[in-house]
């Protein structure tokens, strides 16, 4: 198995538990690390797709990532900023 | 003459300068952004004679630097974005929900986002500006008061997971192509599993974002909970930058044969959202709820004439007429429909009554709206569905005609139940309530798109040169 395949099939892992958590949790707190898990299988899956046999690793697929990175954490701030909301509009 | 490098910049450079400046002068944020999307609306109008420009931003070409392309496809959803950003802004439920704090900023970043989206060449590209406009669509909706919050937060999951979805499409296409240029993509000329790993994983993924049945059922409460000039937004033009992504792959991505291979499933899929759409609106209790029910319904038009558009530029010419027909008459109607719960104090359906003859624009908004839905002659929605039929019977799928007529009878039946409310006894007189200009001119434009045939097929000739 190569380390590109071995790469690729945890990423593949780490989104298909991501994803599962989104569908089967309850909880808005526990879905929202589910969506991060998911997400860090997809960026995980592009570093994968970075490595060439014979040559250093691509560095569009580092950069990609890098940037999913940035779009992820703001998306995890707005789900947090939205989690309080919800909870402190039912407790009023 | 402005050179198309500037004019294409000034698309998201100017919305996204006046985000920051309505963030940073929080007073004169609402003015802001009423001027700022009236200044891109003018914008968008004089990039009609630019269609056909690609320019690589910084001067750094494909396959490393990020192409924008101003094309036939690209132009409609400008205007579209344009039309109902000016004419939003500018209604009563447009300047109540800028008044918000932060609404302003949120607005423009969504109209950058947007028209970023509609001119990206690229695959990773169109990741990014779907998540500005997820983002800032989910913050929007949020605005709409204490009963948003729920179906924001719903709203942010699925739409996040359909990008993520998006984006593990995009590494494959990456991993078998080495591009993410859509057009580079698509002349590698990929088959079999490495073109059906990635179509599928990005496909899934804008089926989420857009609310195509099966995967609507957080649409009707997130647009129905929005403030009224939100949900004018978000079912107008924001459900459509999933689908317009998804034509964009399916037409420049992928070759005719893998679309020819999808589209019995685009048809069953475009089936079912037109059933379960109508299905939702007869039963809706509230106002917002029919209209919501309704874009479910209405989205089903585009995976639908998907499902004919293996090699027949004509399905896609329906296509982009669908939508902006849909969008034009679904702005008008959600600001229409918040002058009639002005008027009467409440938007339960069964009750609502005559506003009076002071609100006759948003009365006719109403009328001209659910002819353009219908697709009544000679709306906009007319054109759509006859160049559809045109498509589909050029194809041998002579059951198209009847079908469209059919559903054009279930869209007049569920819409009745707002149409009669306009007929009931006058009950209410409430001299607050906006007359409903901006609804009616929206809903005019919807109604004049049924001439804007020829123009349309002009756009996709000059799609279709290199």
């Amino acid at each position: 198995m190569t380390s590109e395949a071995l790469y690729a099939a945890v990423a593949l892992a780490l989104f298909g538990l991501g994803w599962a958590g989104l569908l089967l949790k309850a909880a808005p707190l526990r879905k929202l690390i589910a969506l991060n898990v998911m997400s860090l299988g997809a960026l995980m899956l592009l570093v994968a797709f970075a490595w060439r046999p014979d040559a250093p690793p691509d560095p569009v697929p580092h950069a990609l990532a890098i940037t999913g990175i940035v779009v992820a954490v703001a998306a995890t701030a707005l789900g947090l900023v939205l989690i309080r909301r919800v909870r402190a509009d039912r407790d009023r | 003459m402005v050179s198309p490098d500037a004019a294409l910049a000034a698309l998201f450079v100017l919305p996204l300068t006046g985000a920051l400046a309505a963030f940073a002068a929080p007073r004169a944020a609402a003015a802001l952004a009423i001027g700022v999307s009236w200044a891109n609306a003018a914008l968008v109008g004089g990039l009609y004679g630019m269609v056909g420009a690609r320019i690589a931003l910084g001067g750094h070409a494909a396959p490393l630097g990020v192409a924008l392309r101003l094309d036939g496809l690209a132009w409609p959803f400008l205007a579209l974005a344009g039309a109902l950003f000016a004419f939003a802004a500018s209604a009563t439920a447009g300047r109540a929900l800028l008044a918000k704090p932060g609404a302003a900023a949120l607005w423009l970043t969504l109209l950058a986002g947007l028209n970023a989206l509609f001119v990206s060449a690229d695959a990773f590209n169109l990741y990014i500006t779907l998540e500005v406009v997820s983002l800032a669509a989910v913050a929007l909706t949020a605005l709409g008061g204490p009963a948003a919050g729920a179906p924001a937060l719903r709203y942010l999951f699925v739409s996040l997971g359909g990008s993520i979805f998006y984006l593990a499409g995009v590494a494959f296409f990456y991993r078998a192509t080495g591009a993410l240029d859509i057009g580079l993509i698509g002349a590698a000329g990929l088959s079999g599993p490495a073109l059906a790993a990635p179509l599928a994983l990005t496909t899934l993924g804008l089926l989420l974002k857009a609310g195509a049945a099966p995967f609507h059922f957080w649409l009707p409460p997130a647009h129905a909970a929005a403030a009224p000039a939100a949900s004018a937004l978000l079912s107008g033009v924001v459900v459509k930058a999933a689908l317009y992504v998804l034509i964009r792959l399916w037409t420049d991505a992928a070759p005719p044969e893998a679309l020819d291979a999808a589209a019995p499933v685009f048809r069953v899929l475009g089936l079912a959202a037109l059933g379960v759409g109508a299905l939702g609106a007869f039963r809706a209790t509230r106002l917002k709820a029919l209209i919501a029910f309704s874009t479910v319904a209405q989205i089903g038009y585009a995976p639908l004439a998907l499902g004919f558009a293996a090699g027949s530029p004509l399905a896609v010419q329906a296509l982009v007429a669908f939508m902006a027909a849909h969008g034009l008459a679904k702005g008008a109607i959600f600001l229409a429909a918040d002058g009639l719960r002005r008027a009467n104090g409440h938007d339960a359906l069964d009750s609502l009554a005559d506003p009076g003859s002071r609100l006759g624009p948003t009365k006719g908004a109403i009328g001209l709206g659910v002819v353009a839905l219908m697709g009544l002659p000679p709306s906009g929605g007319f054109l759509a569905k006859w160049t559809l039929a045109e498509a589909a019977t050029a194809q041998g799928h002579w059951w198209m005609a009847p079908l469209l007529a059919g559903a054009a009878v279930l869209t007049g039946v569920y819409m009745l139940r707002l149409v009669s409310a306009l007929v009931r006894a006058p009950a209410c007189a409430d001299g607050d309530a906006p007359r409903g200009w901006s609804a009616l001119a929206l809903a005019v434009a919807a109604v004049a798109l049924g001439f804007s045939g020829p123009m349309l097929s002009a756009l996709m000739l000059a799609e279709a040169a290199p």
